[in-house]
């Protein structure tokens, strides 16, 4: 213990915290990826009510610059590409929820499982970890796309196979440093059958790192979903989507506008989940207390 | 005073010239919150400790003992804001720049922390560890004499076979060892004064006792001051000459041994005492002290420790009391003549709030 | 190794009722992982090498020892937290050591724990009255009845009954240790380990903490299994106490005669080395410092453990390890020249 904390520990009855003004963990990035997260949801979610354009239609001359007509110009078909833009959301946002769910629930089951249990099932689960681990996800997705075909939704399926060992290691380590600490103890005094010390007395403290590591990932599925479709694994033309748009840009170098649109979007949604995932952290901190000194 | 000590390496550094204590504090204060929010963990203190003697600062959590005794090696996190006096051998500490402070730390003072499992680096040999507190003084000094000097250091405080030890790494030792190490290293220099910030709160009892023999035998050998830091009014009683009750970031009580022990003048002190079990006196009722230590910051006003005070007097609201002097011993409180003239034995009369530890 | 004289080992308090709890030649060992390096076969700890002693209803008897002796783990061996190498454990002549989950479950009731550490032995995330509640919902009882349950024990140990739907970290040390008390209390068990229950808490807070251990004791009748290396909390409350070093116990007794009169040479040393706070007295005492340091517990020494460090061994010392019986001192002591 620092001297520090010999000083400032905790031995006195805290009063009610009332915190005046805003929570501690809302600072400003955090605001303002809230905000830029909760603009995308709602375009989402409302983009087909209110788009000018259809992004799938030819609207005018193709690489046309910005105007006042179509504010980040069209592509190389006369797409507009504000609108392709704004429909990308649709294609990246559900996709990154669903990869992020698939990959936490696999993951933290073979890694509660591997934690609690120990012994060879530790063994055994972790080895599988590890292989799959080893597999390069631009790899695993060329194989899963060979096999089953182009597309988005097979490309959100190579991306969960890639995830989900990563949170497999995390819940392991927490599991494992855990149910170590005396309040598991006392419950196994009390006979508590092993599915209630992991469900009440585990995994509620265990989980925290897997939140806060799932909110920053799903930036990173947006990232490599967009990186999966540049080269042609992901999504196909004439899907809307940020990645393929992107890879249109390159061709079309000199009409930057094509790639500014999806680029900036992309850049929003994962500062956005990036500065979520930060709050997420001191949000979750804040309420868990200070370990036993 | 200054004439040189047979055997036990050589006389304490710069002497107290002309008189001038060892360490003198003045009106020492240590805020870590901000102007508009203060935390204070110390509040004005003042403590002097003379070449060859003992002082205990006895404490719970929150006291301010340690905060302040940092402070005199300015070891303080930079968050903290300092104001007042340290001044060691008449030179003053607060305020000074890194190189000063480099050249003061381990050479004139020596530290001796709680915890030797985290104080010590894991990733280097004892021995190499006292040779570099010796080297960081003596910047001259071949890698060899360092290494012989150590392994006498090492010899000093009574580590077995210390030409093997000194190749060990501290998770090869034990508690006890590695205590002793971290001595070693505090006296590698000849400080003129010791700090010990609960030498002995990580370790078995029986460690205990012969770590606590090796800081008298070195008080003596070498003639320095020693402050020792400690919750444990045991462990201040068998090595102290003088103790400083600390409580609430202020001294509310300062005298000497035997007479803060025989009779307390501050209704704290008398309240330690009386719930510190005895092994010579199994059968004696503890009184618990009611409530819990203040939260500094949220002390106005009155007597710090007024809410938890058995001889509680409505003076007290108002009036924050300075140390009152008698003697040799002082202490803060209004009524400090008549608390120490009540025998021990006497239970304290009011009923104090609401018992919420 | 059990030996006739353990009978002797368990003086039972007057009345000679049967004991309450009983145990006989515990024995723990803990695998040695080396860390790299292929795991090199027989390495272990020797936590706990044949403990025998007995608890009867209503008694005190404590566990003391410094660190690496064996208490905490003979606490948790009790209660099966950690799974005995060999032995024999007996609660009202049950053998608790064999019983499957179930029947456990249902004897677990009787035996409960309170711990050293009050930061890390509450749920952190879970309000104190679901605490409190736990080892009844567990045993059977329903939500609601256990809920109301609650600022009964609260009130046992002093808390305001109203700040039950609080969480953990809104209470001081002491006061979470008495949450801890409470809901060892809630299945009103007639044992309660208590592994270093003061430890970890400022001296002012101590005393309270202890007041209120004594005064359940003496209401509910509980036994008390008290663990601790603080001798003068241990002689303040004892009836009985159990020396302990390096996984033996060395001398075990009534509190008041071992204390006045210790016969093992490692007790006479703990009590020399327990420091009084009381100038006077600490400058008149005649200390034992003991040379060395506690050996490995992998590789104890031979025949007395505690050889190395004793001013009195000799040879027979290292050669015939001495049982734990009464040699003339009116209680077992494991010493050749006791």
């Amino acid at each position: 213990m620092t001297a520090l904390d010999l000083t400032l520990r905790e031995e006195v009855a805290r009063p009610e915290r009332r915190r005046a003004g805003r929570a501690a963990w809302l600072t400003v990035p955090v605001i303002l990826g809230l905000i830029v997260f909760g603009g995308w949801l709602v375009i989402a979610l409302t983009i087909t009510l209110w788009s000018p354009y259809d992004p799938l239609a030819t609207t005018g001359l193709p690489l046309l610059p910005p105007s006042a007509e179509h504010l980040l110009g069209t592509d190389a078909l006369g797409r507009d590409v504000l609108a392709r833009t704004l429909y990308g959301v649709r294609a990246s946002l559900p996709l990154c929820f669903a990869v992020i769910a698939g990959g936490v629930l696999i993951g933290s089951l073979f890694g509660a499982v591997a934690g609690f249990f120990g012994g060879w099932v530790d063994a055994v689960l972790m080895r599988i970890t590890d292989v799959v681990l080893a597999f390069p996800a631009i790899l695993l997705a060329m194989v899963m796309t060979a096999a089953l075909g182009p597309g988005l939704f097979h490309a959100g399926i190579a991306m969960v196979l890639v995830w989900w060992p990563i949170y497999a290691r995390l819940l392991r380590a927490q599991i494992l440093s855990v149910k170590e600490q005396a309040h598991v103890e006392a419950a196994v005094a009390a006979g508590a059958g092993r599915w209630r010390q992991l469900r009440i007395h585990i995994l509620p403290l265990a989980i925290t790192p897997t939140l806060v590591n799932a909110t920053m990932d799903l930036g990173q599925v947006v990232l490599l979903a967009a990186g999966l479709s540049f080269i042609g694994l992901g999504a196909t033309p004439p899907t809307p989507e940020w990645g393929l748009m992107i890879n249109d840009g390159t061709i079309h170098f000199y009409q930057w506008w094509v790639a500014l649109g999806p680029g900036l979007a992309i850049l929003s949604l994962v500062l956005a989940f990036n500065f979520i995932g930060d709050g997420v952290r001191d949000l979750l901190d804040v309420r868990t207390p200070g370990r036993s000194a | 005073m200054t004439g040189g000590r047979p055997g036990g390496g050589g006389v304490a550094g710069p002497a107290a010239a002309g008189g001038a204590p060892l360490l003198a504090i003045r009106d020492l204060a240590i805020d870590f919150g901000t102007p508009e929010e203060p935390q204070p963990a110390v509040r004005g203190i003042d403590l002097t400790v003379t070449q060859g003697s003992t002082l205990g600062i006895v404490g719970e959590s929150g006291s301010g003992k340690s905060m302040s005794m940092l402070s005199v090696v300015s070891l303080l996190p930079d968050t903290a804001r300092v104001s007042g006096s340290v001044q060691l051998a008449g030179r003053e500490v607060l305020g000074l720049g890194p190189r000063e402070l480099r050249k003061i730390r381990g050479s004139q003072v020596g530290m001796i922390f709680q915890d030797p499992m985290t104080s010590l680096n894991p990733v280097f040999t004892v021995g190499d560890q006292v040779g570099e507190a010796i080297r960081t003084h003596e910047p001259g000094m071949s890698r060899r004499k360092a290494r012989a000097r150590a392994i006498e250091l090492l010899a000093d405080v009574t580590i077995p076979r210390p030409a093997e030890r000194a190749r060990s790494y501290p998770f090869e030792l034990s508690g006890g060892m590695r205590q002793r190490v971290m001595i070693a290293i505090a006296i590698a220099n000849n400080p003129a004064l010791l700090i010990a910030d609960e030498p002995t709160t990580a370790l078995d009892v029986t460690i205990q006792a012969q770590i606590l023999e090796l800081l008298k035998r070195l008080v003596d050998e070498r003639n320095v001051g020693l402050i020792v830091i400690s919750h444990d009014l045991g462990v201040v009683a068998g090595v102290v000459d003088r103790v400083a009750v600390m409580y609430g970031g202020r001294i509310v009580e300062d005298a000497p041994v035997d007479e803060l022990f025989a009779a307390p003048r501050h209704p704290y002190t008398r309240a330690l005492l009386g719930c510190t079990p005895r092994l010579d006196r199994p059968n004696a009722s503890l009184t618990p002290i009611p409530g819990t230590p203040p939260v500094l910051s949220a002390l106005h006003g009155g007597c710090s420790f007024r809410a938890r005070c058995g001889y509680r007097q409505p003076r007290c609201e108002d009036e924050d009391p300075a140390l009152q002097p008698a003697g040799r011993s002082q202490a803060a409180c209004l009524f400090a003549d008549e608390i120490g003239a009540l025998p021990l034995s006497t239970a304290a009369p009011a009923a104090t709030e609401e018992a919420a530890s | 190794m059990s030996s006739p004289a353990t009978s002797e080992a368990s003086a039972p308090p007057p009345g000679g009722a049967e004991p309450l709890l009983s145990v006989r030649d515990l024995v723990k060992e803990f695998p040695v992982r080396h860390s790299g390096g292929p795991i090199r076969g027989r390495d272990v700890v020797h936590a706990v090498s044949g403990v025998s002693f007995d608890l009867y209803a209503g008694e005190v008897l404590s566990l003391v020892g410094e660190s690496g002796c064996g208490k905490s783990t003979t606490g948790r061996c009790i209660l099966r937290l950690v799974e005995p190498t060999s032995g024999e454990v007996t609660f009202r002549g049950e053998d608790l050591l064999h019983k499957r989950p179930g029947e456990l479950r249902a004897l677990r009731r009787h035996l409960q724990i309170v711990f050293q550490d009050p930061y890390s032995s509450l749920h952190p995330r879970r309000r104190v009255r679901d605490i409190i509640a736990e080892p009844m919902i567990v045993q059977g009882m329903s939500n609601r009845a256990a809920l109301a349950e609650v600022p009964r024990l609260m009130e046992t140990v002093h808390l305001d009954p109203a700040r039950a739907g609080r969480y953990p970290h809104e209470f001081s040390g002491g006061q979470r240790q008495r949450i801890g008390i409470a809901r060892a209390l809630s299945l009103s068990p007639e044992i309660l380990v208590l592994d270093e229950p003061v430890s970890a808490l400022d001296v002012s807070v101590q005393a309270g903490i202890l007041g209120l251990l004594e005064d359940l004791q003496q209401r509910l009748q509980i036994a008390y299994l008290f663990i601790s290396h603080n001798l003068s909390v241990v002689r303040h409350l004892a009836d009985r106490v159990a020396v302990m070093y390096l996984g033996k116990i060395v001398e075990i007794g009534p509190a008041l005669e071992t204390f006045a009169d210790p016969g093992h040479p490692y007790t006479q040393a703990l009590l020399s080395a327990a420091p009084i706070p009381d100038p006077v007295v600490e400058r008149g005492r005649e200390r034992i410092v003991l040379g060395g340091e506690v050996p490995s517990a992998i590789e104890p020494p031979s025949g007395c453990r505690f050889r190395t460090r004793c001013w009195k061994a000799a040879e027979i010392c290292a050669t015939e390890e001495p049982a734990l019986i009464d040699r003339g001192n009116g209680h077992p002591v494991a010493c050749h020249f006791a």
